[in-house]
């Protein structure tokens, strides 16, 4: 209680015109930031006031000094790395979540927050087709959406060889041996390294970055050590799914834990259109994906998906004496997820769920992939440029006749702000890439992409 | 783009009004949600719809179905375990941060977010009194923070040795010895196990709940090799803080890395009343607190400080190739916490720092100190009453006659929708506790609280 009777009316008023004000600038805006860090600071000044200034004028501020330095995320001619813009129903509910406050680590503590949760994991395996007794979790993104579930494995596999690594950590443990593809995301060494195993091997892969079965079959058969197998949905240069059928069976030969990398591909489960490069994904133990990409809700939001819910349970649960937990019949929060208090983060997966329904999920999905095959069909127009991947999903790979003709044309992208396509490197080459992930991409957006990328291949 | 017309404008007023609502009325309304989570998953429904609904209509649905499950955590009568509310500057500013929904992760991409958080880094190191040269991160809360700095520590006392933790992984490696107070939190523990470390060797702890000295050192001496000793600022059941200045300087000497637990407690820097009982906790390897506590900015804001930034950013950082041009020396918001992709998680503490000032903070902070030390002096006045620990900072923990009393007036208390007191278990006794952590708390909601445990005490 304060004197003051509605202490957050003002400042929440400046916050939702400004908010607005950036949301519908979108369609006109320079998708690219007119400042760098340095100038942003500088625009701030660095010194702590000894006296605070009121609510509104902090808004204000971070409104009218922050919008130069921010990059257009939500536009429809956004297409670096793989980033999704946000729903309007979900990014209403995100706020909610804000104004609730409401620590979501158990069903006591906030009834609501974790109902919705529950609610929206349901509706998840029901549209990806995954098996309905899963233990789905909120994580932040896909990097903990992969520690979540690679946990889960070195939980298990330890288990299985009478080791608790909860008790006695991984210090002196049994061999325990990663593999991964050539091709794999950062993010999955990331999860590997924060869990304390050490560089993963391995495996060769293909020309789209697909796991070689041939060479996994070799490495398993030359030993017989306990095994995490991580395998990809979605290769971030050329969106290819691994071959999940063959290398699963292979992997439960020899009882090992697979886990699936599908921080956008895994959304490529709810559509039957997908089904030949699908195959088989459903089989895995452990998927990782990301709501904030594919999805379209706000940062930050991962889901973490483990087919044994008591393996969930034991890697994450604690038992602290003060918790005073009510009798909790089926799993809480925190039995899924890395943290203990925690943002309500699914919430806005429910209301991106309820706002698109079934129908509205798989067509959004198969409306950025077609979106990307018809960049594909355009962008081979373009004197000397060459699509590089099979379009299969959201993602274009492209480049130039040589490497510095592909680095002038990106570098000649990079000036031009009504578009942003990222550069990278890719089987030895300079290229660039366009993903498509945002749900308001249309058709004009398309073009004008198109006529950015002919005009940077002019010069 | 075909985001269509007032789209935005109409989904974001619908959750306007209704965080106003929700937040205006907070002092009011009852603390416990009015329904269980069975009651709410009725009302919502498990249904997923096969079309698309209004995105203002789901925002609509959630704010009314879902209110009467809510908690009302961010009232000045929530004083259940440590969780602050949340201030209005912070509240506009985490809006506006999804609303932007930037994926902060290096600053070249987001210039805006990188540099605000950056801005709030120092501010805090400023306020805090810790090294100016310490790397600052926001993660997701306490737990990732202790994660941030426990997983720095285990890079440098293996890299000591010589062993490359994160070429070579934990297991084969040196044994990490890990001490801990017997009384330190939960979170603790749980950093350690994701980073596969063990339960750590408890160090026998006051009757405050502080380590003692004399077992820190015979425990130091008794082992050798690579160690960690965590130590904590802010007790949960007593607020007590380590004796930092002996606890380092002992730990120093055997060459261990010392984190600092203080999720709550390390707020008390900021008070040149209280920081004497801190002395010496600059002199630690690394620390984390909350944001989402003390601070009382929205869930989830966690804030990690490393004073070894070579540790942290090695534990960190990847240099991904394709975003390699737009990550800086200066280090990247993703090199500082375990996340590649993340919300921009610092700007609503810049927001709450910016409104608060210099001076806001210290009387946020001696104001929740000074209402728990008054609920102490309140609570002894009440027959059979006895507060167990000296009130050093904002929580106070108290208990009745014997067991069965103290948990009979708990489960009264649980029904009163005047308060929120939880229960707990401390010293082998049953107890309840008052954790002041809320911004808005003044003497009025203090002597609600009082009032709330005279009336469960009546025989």
């Amino acid at each position: 209680m304060t004197t003051d009777s509605q202490p957050y009316r003002a400042a929440l008023e400046v916050a939702v015109r400004e908010a607005i004000s950036w949301l519908d600038g979108m369609p006109t805006r320079s998708v690219h930031p007119h400042k760098d860090p340095d100038e942003i600071r500088d625009s701030f000044h660095d010194s702590l006031a000894e006296v605070g200034i009121p609510p509104t004028e902090v808004i204000e501020r971070l409104a009218q000094l922050g919008e130069p330095g921010l990059m257009g995320k939500g536009s429809g001619r956004f297409f670096g790395w793989v980033i999704g813009g946000t729903l309007p129903a979900a990014l209403g509910a995100d706020w909610l979540v804000s104004a609730w406050d409401q620590n979501s680590r158990a069903n006591y503590l906030s009834p609501t927050a974790v109902t919705l949760e529950e609610i929206a994991g349901e509706w998840l395996l029901d549209l990806l087709h995954l098996p309905k007794d899963c233990a789905v979790g909120f994580p932040t993104g896909g990097t903990m959406a992969n520690f979540s579930g690679l946990m889960c494995a070195r939980y298990k596999l330890l288990k299985d060889l009478g080791w608790d690594v909860n008790e006695k950590g991984v210090n002196g443990a049994p061999a325990i041996q990663v593999l991964v593809g050539q091709d794999r995301h950062v993010s999955v060494d990331l999860a590997l390294r924060y869990l304390g195993f050490g560089l993963p091997t391995v495996v060769d892969d293909d020309d789209e970055g697909r796991i070689d079965i041939a060479a996994l079959r070799k490495i398993f058969e030359s030993s017989d050590v306990p095994t995490i197998l991580c395998l990809q949905a979605g290769n971030v240069h050329s969106g290819s799914f691994d071959n999940f059928a063959e290398a699963i069976e292979i992997a439960r030969q020899h009882n090992s834990w697979v886990h699936v990398d599908g921080a956008f591909g895994l959304w490529a489960l709810a559509s039957a259109e997908f089904d030949s490069i699908t195959a088989g994904l459903n089989l895995a133990d452990s998927w990782a994906t990301d709501a904030h990409k594919t999805l379209n809700v706000p940062y930050d939001c991962g889901i973490s998906i483990v087919k044994d819910s008591q393996v969930s349970k034991g890697a994450f649960t604690v038992d602290a004496g003060y918790l005073f937990d009510y009798a909790a019949p089926h799993l809480q929060p925190s039995d899924k997820v890395v943290e203990f208090s925690r943002r309500a983060r699914g919430v806005p997966v429910w209301a991106a769920l309820q706002s698109l329904g079934r129908t509205g999920v798989v067509s959004l999905v198969e409306g950025l992939v077609h979106n990307a095959q018809w960049f594909a069909q355009e962008l081979l127009t373009i004197p000397g440029c060459q699509i590089l991947n099979d379009v299969v999903f959201t993602q274009v790979c492209f480049a130039f006749e040589s490497d510095e003709r592909t680095l002038a044309i990106g570098n000649a992208l990079m000036a031009n702000d009504s578009v942003w396509i990222s550069g990278s490197h890719w089987k030895g080459k300079q290229v660039l890439r366009i993903s498509v992930s945002n749900w308001s991409t249309d058709q004009e957006d398309l073009e004008t992409t198109v006529a950015a990328v002919r005009l940077a291949g002019q010069n | 783009m075909s985001v269509e017309g007032d789209i935005y404008s109409e989904t974001l007023a619908v959750a306007a009004k209704h965080a106003q609502l929700w937040l205006n009325t907070i002092s009011e309304r009852s603390i416990n949600p009015s329904k269980n989570i069975d009651e709410i998953l009725h009302s919502f429904g498990d249904v997923l719809p096969k079309g698309m609904t209004n995105p203002a209509d789901v925002v609509e649905r959630i704010a009314h179905l879902g209110e009467p499950g809510l908690m009302s955590m961010p009232s000045g009568r929530f004083f259940g375990w440590v969780i602050g509310g949340t201030l209005p500057a912070a509240l506009g500013a985490d809006w506006l941060v999804s609303a932007w929904d930037q994926n902060n992760a290096a600053r070249g991409v987001t210039p805006t977010t990188a540099a605000l958080e950056e801005i709030a880094g120092q501010w805090l190191k400023d306020l805090l009194g810790l090294p100016t040269s310490a790397d600052v991160g926001f993660p997701t809360g306490g737990t990732m923070a202790n994660f941030t700095g426990l997983i720095s520590a285990r890079y440098k006392v293996l890299s000591d040795v010589g062993w490359d933790i994160n070429a070579k992984g934990l297991i084969g490696a040196p044994t990490v010895r890990v001490l801990a107070g017997e009384e330190r939190h939960i979170t603790v523990d749980l950093a350690l196990r994701y980073l596969g470390l063990p339960i750590p060797t408890a160090i026998a702890a006051d009757s405050e709940g502080r380590i003692m000295i004399d077992a820190l050192k015979q425990t130091l001496e008794s082992g050798s090799g690579p160690t960690i000793l965590c130590l904590q600022a802010g007790n949960i059941h007593s607020g007590a803080f380590d004796p930092f200045e002996e606890a380092i300087e002992l730990a120093h000497q055997h060459g261990a890395w010392v984190h600092v637990d203080g999720a709550f407690g390390l707020w008390a820097l900021v008070s040149p009343k209280l920081r004497q009982q801190l002395k010496g906790i600059e002199k630690a390897d690394s620390w984390g607190t909350d944001a989402h506590k003390t601070l009382n900015v929205p869930y989830d804001c966690g804030v990690s400080i490393v004073a070894h930034p070579d540790a942290l950013r090695n534990s960190f950082g990847t240099h991904a190739g394709y975003l390699e041009s737009f990550m800086s020396d200066a280090g990247d918001p993703t090199d500082k916490v375990p996340e590649l992709s993340r919300r921009a998680r610092g700007v609503p503490v810049y927001a709450a720092l910016a409104s608060l000032g210099r001076d806001g903070v210290t009387a946020l902070v001696e104001k929740l100190v000074t209402n728990a030390q008054l609920v102490g002096e309140e609570l002894k006045k009440i027959p059979g009453c006895f507060v167990m620990n000296d009130v050093v900072f904002t929580q106070v923990t108290f208990c009745f006659e014997d067991d069965e009393r103290t948990k009979a007036i708990e489960e009264r208390l649980i029904q009163d929708p005047t308060v929120w007191i939880s229960g707990s278990h401390w010293q082998g006794k049953n107890v309840l506790r008052i954790s002041v952590s809320n911004w808005t708390t003044d003497g009025a909601d203090v002597a609600v609280a009082v009032e709330a445990v005279r009336r469960a005490a009546q025989p």
